[in-house]
């Protein structure tokens, strides 16, 4: 009876078609997969509600009970197992705590009811081609995107909004695409430019400048969580800005998507030669010996897994055998008569140990040997033991040279392939996958830790092309996705194939394998002068300490030593001329899968494999990351150009047409319009993944060009504006209010690419939390105190994880530990307080005051400057009246109150200064200055 | 647990028929409004103590132990388990006893080290929990765990589950405030991270606001030199104005909350200083918490904020006191840090209890993991890091009082009854405030994340009042 009277009530709701990946799958997902999905493990009586075939399908029956019958509800025990009365029949079981809207059991017995058709997920559904659907405005649309987006504005009865005036439009092209304000004098051209053909020239204009390359640039530093500090506990200082400049370079040139990603996550092995140097070798021992005395020399190596071919190259002052692992393999009697063989038979996995027997020798020894397996190196240094006459072990010592011929002359080994520019800079781009955080804390334990590097990776790298949260598999077989644990261990692989270990620092916080290199965007004489610069900066912090007996709670002299080690680092790659960069290498290794996700248990051994269940990973794909790279970019990868296309929508709409643009799942958010992102994907693809066009024709579009008003009517059919009913309004980005306010000023330092910078922040807020002291740089300090520098775009920010730029946090800008594809959008008084009283604000307001009066002395004239700098357009006759009041009271209280004045910077006691600064900074802060409209 | 025919089948029992109940299929209840039923307390302290306290040294008593002492760890007790990469090279595992003497104490008989003797005064107030377990054991997974419910990053911290799911009771401050001290024990301590006090995937707008000792007591708080306070006000009036226009030509929602936020923080601008200002605290005060307490900066000053914020309606106040770390040095560095945060710490719970403002607060004390028994280096040096058990005392809000819970092997090493997770503990916390930790969910990368995590926590029914 209860029954009855309950789909009665159901009846009412029905609505048009159910479209199931739309409508019903994400129902599914929320509450069934979870036990009836695609993790064996954890699925319930033999069901998968995820398929409709088979013997776990949907539509099988177990024990006379059919769990859905297409076309009949009734007969269908998952619908009668959600609208049970009862505590234990009911369908999602009460201890889950999920309790399904009728709404949506509602969806789900019309679904059935008209017969319950499943469809793969949309997403792992090859994008399809699509003509434009016919529209009945058919004069609004200006491209493709237009006539889908009118079109399912037309099935809501909703019109687009009217076309935005050029002031408006100019505007917002600027704030999308560089991130700040245009110039008035960009303004008055394009407002003076009335062929039609003006809005075009000025879309290719800005898509041709820097600060275009630099806005994308900075969305990818989300993406690939890049940041200037380790992020693990001590969270010291690292350099990876060689691989900032790389992003940059790469968008100023345009560098199609393809070549952007597979550069980025499989460079090195685009290069054919080995990427490492030999690293520094000597002869050694050096000892005073008598005649006859004997010297053994010893090593020992370890090897991850075989190498494809092994080469020993050595020689001694005198009569010499070699024995590796047990195993004669000659010497010789002549110091220039090396001996010279392939080792590779002789080799194992595991530790292996290389000895060396001398005798006979003169009374200086010497000794040279170097070791190359694949693309590695074991070199003689002081890293071997040696033995006189059968006495104790001890370390060796190092000398330059025999004589006067130094050892390379003698082993005659060929000269190392040179990396062109080219190639050095294709090494560089794998800095991608080493951006993750590092960790240098005591006691840790490497194999732990690189599990977490390389789950870093697999994230990452399924985040940012594939839309995937591959992550989830890490412990057991994804819940919702066709993601399996193995399918996770198998990507892990691709990235555990290195020579990249969980220990800690090598150079200046940068960690094995890195390259040094210079900068393809910041010539080597800017970067030195940009290190001799900070260091400057450091020292003048020193020398403010050092006046204080304890600073910050601190004895003076532990700061000052802590940025000793900061200026260690820049004084390094001062001497060496070069920057370092932490890049990806090839190192055959073996990779299991982690039972549970624990590091220490080992499960199955996998090999490189990409989500196969997905696309197949055949065998037509080499097994490294080149092969993961092209398995991404292949035609049959239903991924990676909508999840492209839709990030850059993101960007430009500030919600992307798959609003969950980081899961693309089947717990990811539908699209807003699929047919639009399948036809945008599609021609990316097949236009040769060019950016620039995608931008261009997104941006040349009727419905870019809208109004932004706000219209209540059509909010009540479309609240979000997922339709594109009208252009969207929203705050700019954390980096982007502050780069605006250097713009309008007139402040900003048009730069591009290099070294981090340190602007301007409250002191002590470094030492509060480091653990200084200890691995060196970025624990202490330290932003220059000093207004005037910094004033560079806020991607050039350093970034220190563990307590990043105040004024960056309060804007939701992410701390950078994990990928981050979608911030957060908030509103928060904390905001309001960073732009009233940040010194850099404030500096900024003090700036935007000068060139207000310096454009003309008359006050009206100078308060419609300002307001037209920071707004985009002249104020209003109320506004003007308002910004006129505002001076006047800002200026009376001035002229009484000139103790105040006095400590109000650059005024130089004109109360009409004073006034104008204030004024500044109201305009600074308003809403409309920091809104996208 | 509630006995039903699920239950029943799946403990493979006899079938017992169905028992039907008399709820309402489908009643319109929202499962996600907060709380979820009446709760006991409203706000919370947390006295985060960074480094891993030695829980051997201070809690966790077992008179036996001094018959161990410079004994030999039996493998049968450390049964394989992983050390940090600091002792993992050492020959011998030493068993060091207390290196100070343990008494009991008050009604309850708690046995608290004389390292605490103002903790000894209040042992009928709190629950000593000695059967907490971690699953890290390095600091910086360890304490993110403690502050997140998980070791990898990117979560938001208890604070910011509360922020986002209660909201603040104050609406002159943010809900969720943090307080940083650096003991003078290690000195500097292990690092600390804005993780810990992070929103995660929650909108930023909950992360813990850093209030701050020495200038302004939050960032960017105080106007700017030249800017006084009825000349901003002159300015944000004309800014309402304007904005207000704004508003009218674009009717975007947005203006019209942007405006209130730049009210909220002029409010601020005037709450902030009064909390920080305490001259108005009489002597009695600091007789309290000691003379500490006026300093800004130290344990007992931020004590004394956690007490004045609280008075003023806000939910959440952390504390973050570095230097417990004693790898080596044992015995002066613990003797220093427990001086920093002994007597605050029990002057705090006393002076809540005295405002009445006790049973509606909870104080939680305790860091990311304990020590190992064993020494670290000669016996008696330091001790490792050990995250198989540890001691956390909790206090007020919904909690048992005078109680000491769990048991360890007499070697402190492993948990011989009532284990507590740390997400258990998250989980008796959010009971306390009236929360289910299992509804209390959030949407994030197709999971309906939780503070406690995807492995099962439970309420500890054993520490509730």
């Amino acid at each position: 009876m209860k029954r009855i009277l309950l789909l009665l009530l159901f009846t009412n709701s029905i609505s048009a078609e159910v479209n199931f990946n739309r409508d019903v799958r994400p129902i599914l997902s929320k509450y069934c997969f979870h036990c009836h999905g695609p993790d064996e493990e954890s699925r319930e009586k033999k069901l998968r509600l995820d398929i409709a075939d088979g013997e776990l399908g949907a539509y099988r029956t177990r024990r006379g009970k059919t769990a859905i019958k297409p076309g009949d509800a009734m007969a269908s025990h998952v619908y009668l197992r959600m609208i049970s009365d009862d505590e234990d029949d009911i369908m999602p079981p009460p201890d889950i705590k999920k309790e399904m809207k009728k709404e949506e059991i509602a969806i789900i017995k019309q679904w059935i009811e008209e017969g319950a058709e499943y469809q793969g997920h949309w997403a792992f559904q090859k994008p399809q081609k699509h003509s434009a659907p016919q529209v009945k405005n058919d004069k609004w649309p200006k491209n493709l995107i237009d006539s889908f987006i009118l079109s399912e504005l037309e099935k809501k009865d909703l019109s687009p909004a009217d076309k935005a005036d050029k002031r408006t439009l100019i505007r917002r092209l600027y704030l999308d695409l560089t991130g700040m304000s245009p110039s008035l004098e960009a303004v008055n051209e394009f407002l003076n430019d009335n062929s039609s053909q003006a809005y075009e020239k000025l879309v290719d204009k800005i898509l041709a400048s820097p600060a275009h390359a630099e806005r994308l640039a900075l969305d990818w530093l989300d993406t690939a969580r890049y940041a200037d500090t380790n992020g693990y506990s001590i969270d010291d200082h690292r350099d990876m800005w060689a691989w900032r400049d790389w992003v940059i370079k790469a968008f100023i040139d345009n560098k199609p998507y393809d070549e952007f990603m597979t550069e980025q996550v499989a460079g090195d092995l685009l290069v054919k030669k080995p990427i490492h140097e030999m690293p520094k070798t000597s002869w050694i021992w050096k000892k005073e010996v008598k005649q006859n005395e004997k010297i053994n020399l010893r090593k020992r190596f370890h090897l991850d897994s075989l190498p494809k071919e092994a080469h020993l190259d050595a020689t001694c002052d005198d009569k010499f055998t070699i024995i590796l692992n047990g195993k004669k393999l000659g010497g010789s009697d002549l110091w220039s008569k090396p001996l010279s063989t392939d080792i590779t038979k002789h080799l194992k996995e595991g530790w292996n140990d290389i000895l060396v027997h001398a005798e006979n020798v003169a009374s200086l020894g010497g000794f040279v040997a170097v070791l190359k397996i694949d693309d590695y190196y074991v070199v003689s240094d002081k890293s071997w033991d040696v033995q006189f006459d059968n006495k104790s072990w001890v370390k060796a010592t190092e000398h330059k040279a025999y004589g006067s011929t130094p050892w390379a002359t003698v082993l005659k080994l060929e000269k190392q392939a040179q990396l062109s520019e080219e190639e050095i800079q294709r090494v560089v781009a794998t800095g991608f996958l080493r951006n993750g955080m590092n960790t240098h804390e005591g006691g840790t334990l490497p194999e732990e830790y690189i599990t977490f590097y390389h789950n870093d990776k697999v994230d990452t790298v399924s985040t940012a092309f594939l839309g995937m949260t591959t992550k989830c598999a890490q412990c057991h077989d994804h819940k919702f996705d066709p993601i399996s644990q193995k399918d996770f261990y198998s990507m892990y692989a691709f990235f555990n194939n290195s020579s990249e270990s969980g220990m800690g620092a090598g150079r200046g916080g940068n960690s094995k394998p890195f390259i040094r290199v210079n900068s393809l965007l910041t010539p080597k004489d800017e970067m030195l002068k940009n290190y001799k610069e900070r260091i400057s900066e450091l020292k003048e912090l020193q020398a403010e300490i050092k006046k204080q007996e304890n600073y910050l709670g601190f004895k003076s002299i532990k700061g000052v030593k802590n940025i000793d080690k900061e200026i260690h680092v820049l004084d390094e790659q001062i001497k060496s001329g070069k920057t370092s960069v932490m890049v990806m290498d090839w190192r055959a290794k073996k990779t299991h899968i982690r039972i549970r996700g624990q590091y220490d248990q080992l499960g199955e051994e996998v090999s490189p494999a990409a989500l196969g269940q997905i696309l197949a990973f055949d065998d037509k794909y080499p097994s490294n990351r080149l092969g993961l790279a092209q398995w991404i970019l292949d035609k049959e990868n239903p991924l990676t150009a909508r999840v492209a296309v839709n990030r850059y929508w993101q960007m430009i709409f500030g919600t992307g047409l798959v609003k969950t643009s980081e899961d693309f799942g089947s717990q990811g958010e539908y699209p807003s319009h699929l047919e639009l992102l399948d036809v945008l994907a599609l021609d990316f693809r097949d236009n040769n993944w060019d950016i620039r066009r995608l931008i261009k024709k997104i941006v040349m579009s009727a419905t870019y060009q809208q109004i932004s008003k706000y219209n209540a009517k059509a909010a009540k059919i479309d609240p979000y504006n997922r339709l594109h009913h009208r252009a969207p309004s929203f705050r700019l980005s954390a980096e982007l209010v502050r780069d605006n306010a250097l713009q309008i000023s007139g402040l900003m330092n048009q730069k591009v690419g290099g070294p981090s910078v340190h602007p301007v922040q409250p002191s002590g807020l470094w030492a509060q939390v480091s653990h200084f002291g200890h691995g060196g740089g970025g624990g202490f300090s330290s932003q220059a105190y000093y207004e005037g520098k910094s004033l560079r775009r806020s991607m050039y920010t350093a970034i220190k994880r563990t307590a990043g730029h105040p004024a960056m946090a309060a804007f939701d800008a992410p701390n950078r530990e994990v990928c981050t594809v979608r911030r957060q959008q908030t509103n928060t008084p904390l905001q309001s307080l960073v732009m009233l009283n940040d010194p850099q604000f404030m500096g900024t307001a003090r700036y935007l005051a000068k060139r207000m009066k310096l454009k003309t002395p008359v006050v009206d004239e100078q308060l419609a400057y300002g307001f037209t700098l920071s707004t985009g357009r002249p104020p209003r006759a109320q506004e003007t009246a308002l910004l006129l009041q505002n001076y006047k009271q800002q200026l009376k209280f001035y002229t009484e109150h000139k103790e105040e004045l006095a400590k109000l910077k650059s005024t130089q006691g004109d109360p009409e200064h004073g006034a104008l600064i204030i004024s500044a900074s109201m305009m600074i802060n308003l809403s409309e200055t920091m809104t996208r409209n | 647990m509630k006995f039903n025919r699920r239950n029943f089948v799946k403990t493979g029992a006899l079938a017992l028929g169905a028992l039907g109940s008399e709820k309402t299929l489908l009643a319109g209840s929202n499962k996600n409004s907060l709380p979820h039923f009446a709760p006991k307390a409203k706000s919370i302290i947390y006295l985060c103590q960074s480094g891993g306290p030695s829980h051997i040294d201070l809690f966790d008593y077992h008179p036996e132990m001094k018959k161990l002492h410079g004994t030999e760890l039996p493998d049968s007790v450390r049964g394989g388990q992983r050390v940090t990469g600091m002792t993992a090279g050492q020959k011998n595992f030493p068993v060091c006893a207390p290196i100070k003497e343990f008494k009991q104490h008050g009604q309850s008989g708690t046995w608290v080290s004389e390292f605490l003797p103002y903790t000894s005064k209040i042992v009928d107030d709190i629950t000593v929990i000695k059967s907490m377990h971690t699953e890290a054991i390095n600091h910086d997974p360890g304490i993110t765990f403690l502050n997140t419910g998980s070791q990898i990053p990117g979560r938001p911290s208890l604070g910011a589950w509360l922020s986002h799911g209660l909201g603040s009771t104050n609406k002159n401050m943010p809900a969720y405030n943090i307080l940083l001290s650096q003991g003078n024990g290690k000195k500097p301590g292990q690092p600390i991270f804005s993780r810990l006090w992070g929103s995660g995937f929650l909108p930023s707008v909950h992360q813990g606001v850093q209030l701050r000792s020495a200038g302004d007591p939050i960032l960017y708080l105080k106007n700017p030199a030249g800017v006084s306070r009825p000349s901003r006000r002159n300015m944000l009036d004309s800014l309402k104005s304007l904005n207000h226009m704004y508003y009218q030509q674009s009717q975007d929602p947005e203006v019209q909350t942007r405006i209130e936020q730049y009210e909220m923080a002029y409010r601020m601008q005037e709450s902030a200083p009064e909390i920080a200002d305490i001259s108005s605290e009489p002597e009695s005060t600091f007789k309290l918490y000691g003379e500490d307490a006026r300093k800004p900066g130290t344990y007992a000053y931020n004590c004394l904020m956690a007490r004045r914020m609280i008075e003023r309606g806000i939910r959440m106040v952390q504390l973050f006191h570095r230097g417990w770390d004693q790898h080596g040095s044992l015995m002066p560095h613990l003797t220093a840090q427990c001086k920093d945060t002994d007597q605050a710490s029990a002057a705090l719970v006393t002076d809540l209890k005295q405002r009445g403002l006790l049973d509606e607060t909870m104080v939680v004390w305790g860091g990311e993991f304990g020590r190992s028994v064993y020494s670290q280096g000669k016996l008696g040096n330091g001790r490792d890091h050990h995250g198989k058990c540890f001691s956390m005392w909790v206090a007020g809000g919904g909690f048992k009082a005078g109680l000491s819970y769990g048991q360890t092997d007499e070697y402190a090493y492993n948990i011989v009854e009532d284990a507590v997770s740390v997400n258990d503990l998250n989980a008796t916390i959010l009971h306390n405030l009236g929360i289910d930790h299992e509804r209390f969910t959030y949407p994030f990368q197709g999971l309906d994340n939780k503070l406690t995590g995807v492995d099962h926590a439970s309420v500890i029914a054993d520490l509730l009042s």
